[in-house]
């Protein structure tokens, strides 16, 4: 219980650094349709990968607070 | 005196770099000023036509220039910067990395300026291992972020010249395509927002990376108690056009309600009514419809966003119920009884009538954008 507790932070960060990952991906691909004048395509795109960046941030900063708050909680016990 | 020297360097190093900004400057004006110097009134009138426009905001970004100099102000710097990149660019110039780097070293000496107590770097005591993280530490923070501001400025100026180029190639298709993504208005509005959004994704990442390297439990707790303290929404852009969009595909259906089976019962009932279908009342009805449209559609997108599923359960049913007394209208107008009609309601009928004037909606509309943006200016 207490090893899944440990890894949950590294759950959100992998999740976030994926979310983060498909965005870029989408943007690129953003580019390359607007390069063969697929204008609705890249903007669909576009607006995919801000929506998929959104996710990403979100579960980056709850990532954080969550090792944050058990890193946290071990210094605490031992103080 | 000796202890006083790292003061002095802190209040001389911004000054020093802000007359880098000076100078950059002057050299612009020195370069722009023969061609527009005449008599003063000349002069003036130069200023104000468009060639003498690089000048005018050289002048302006000099006296910010000087101000710097005087107060050393970061805030004032990056507007100074701003205002000559602009200047440079209309000129054909651009802003010496120089300059640029001059940001790095204002913000730095700001931040420590207010917190140096005089007489510290004496007693400051530093190991290598200290200071090589601190070295290693500070290169590793700034890297990433030119890293980052140099791969934003290079994708939005790709994404800048393919939308470009797909414009001038839309130019022989559909004029208002080409008219919107040739505007400079929308390349600005662009680049605003990938801009803002690559500065989001910075500010998060840093926020996350600084509790990762010193976890706090009382911050941690604090904030994911509050939900929003954690909500890192990043406002989907042109949410305008999103509306917009499926305004688009509602708009034209109340115009064919109400044209095809309102109004033929209305007239019957009250002939003064007719007035109602001739040409400028269509198009007037047609954008009244269109914003009604988009008003609802934007505020019920917004709701469902924000998680309450009952509204949106309301205006689909309310939608559903319109159209199917719309088609039982239909089938009693056009004879059927009563009984007959709530049992089979001409939906068929009714949806034919909406593809024509889908058609018919758009026609108008677009005819009358395009006339729009030609007046403006924004297409050819």
């Amino acid at each position: 219980m207490s090893r899944l507790a440990a890894v949950k932070p590294f759950i959100y960060l992998g999740v976030s650094v994926a979310l983060i990952v498909l965005a870029t991906m989408f943007f690129m691909w953003s580019v390359g349709y607007l390069e063969r004048a697929m204008i609705a395509t890249g903007l669909l795109s576009a607006l995919i990968g801000f929506s998929l960046l959104s996710g990403g941030l979100y579960a980056l900063r709850v990532s954080a607070y969550v090792y944050g708050a058990e890193k946290g909680a071990e210094e605490g016990g031992e103080a | 005196m000796m202890s006083r020297i790292p003061r002095i360097v802190l209040e001389v190093l911004p000054r020093l770099t802000a007359a880098i900004v000076l100078w950059e400057n002057i050299d612009l004006l020195l370069r722009l000023l023969p061609r527009v110097v005449g008599g003063p009134i000349e002069f003036l009138a130069a200023l104000a036509s468009l060639e003498g426009l690089p000048t005018a905001i050289g002048l302006a970004s000099s006296v910010l220039a000087a101000l710097t100099v005087a107060t050393a102000s970061p805030m004032l710097y990056a507007v100074t910067l701003s205002i000559l990149a602009v200047a440079k660019g209309a000129a054909g110039y651009a802003v010496s990395p120089a300059s640029i780097f001059g940001m790095l070293v204002i913000l730095f000496s700001d931040t420590l300026r207010p917190v140096y107590r005089t007489g510290q770097g004496a007693s400051l005591r530093l190991g290598y291992r200290d200071l090589i993280k601190g070295v290693v530490g500070a290169a590793a923070v700034l890297g990433m972020v030119i890293l980052v501001a140099v791969g934003a400025g290079l994708y939005v100026g790709r994404f800048i010249d393919y939308m470009v180029s797909a414009g001038t190639r839309a130019v022989s298709k559909n004029l208002v395509l080409a008219g919107l993504l040739m505007n400079p208005v929308v390349r600005l509005i662009v680049v605003l927002v990938f801009t803002l959004l690559f500065y989001k994704l910075l500010t998060h990442a840093f926020d996350s990376a600084a509790l990762f390297a010193f976890p706090s439990r009382r911050l941690s707790i604090q904030v994911l108690r509050d939900r929003s303290g954690i909500d890192a929404s990043i406002e989907i852009p042109l949410n305008t056009l999103r509306g917009m969009i499926i305004a688009m595909a509602v708009a034209p259906l109340l115009y064919a309600s109400i044209y095809r089976v309102v109004m033929p019962l209305a007239t019957q009932l009250m002939p003064q009514l007719g007035l109602l279908t001739t040409f400028v009342a269509r198009v007037a009805i047609t954008f009244l419809l269109f914003t009604v449209a988009y008003t609802v559609v934007s505020r019920f997108i917004n709701r469902f966003l924000e998680g309450s599923p009952e509204s949106v359960l309301g205006i689909a049913v309310g939608v559903a119920v319109f159209v199917y007394a719309c088609a039982v209208l239909r089938s009693v107008w056009l004879g059927a009884p009563l009984v007959r009609a709530l049992t089979s309601p001409d939906l068929e009928g009714l949806g034919s009538d909406a593809v024509d004037s889908y058609v018919k909606f758009y026609a108008l509309f677009f005819y009358l954008v395009e006339l729009l943006l030609r007046l403006v200016g924004a297409a050819p």
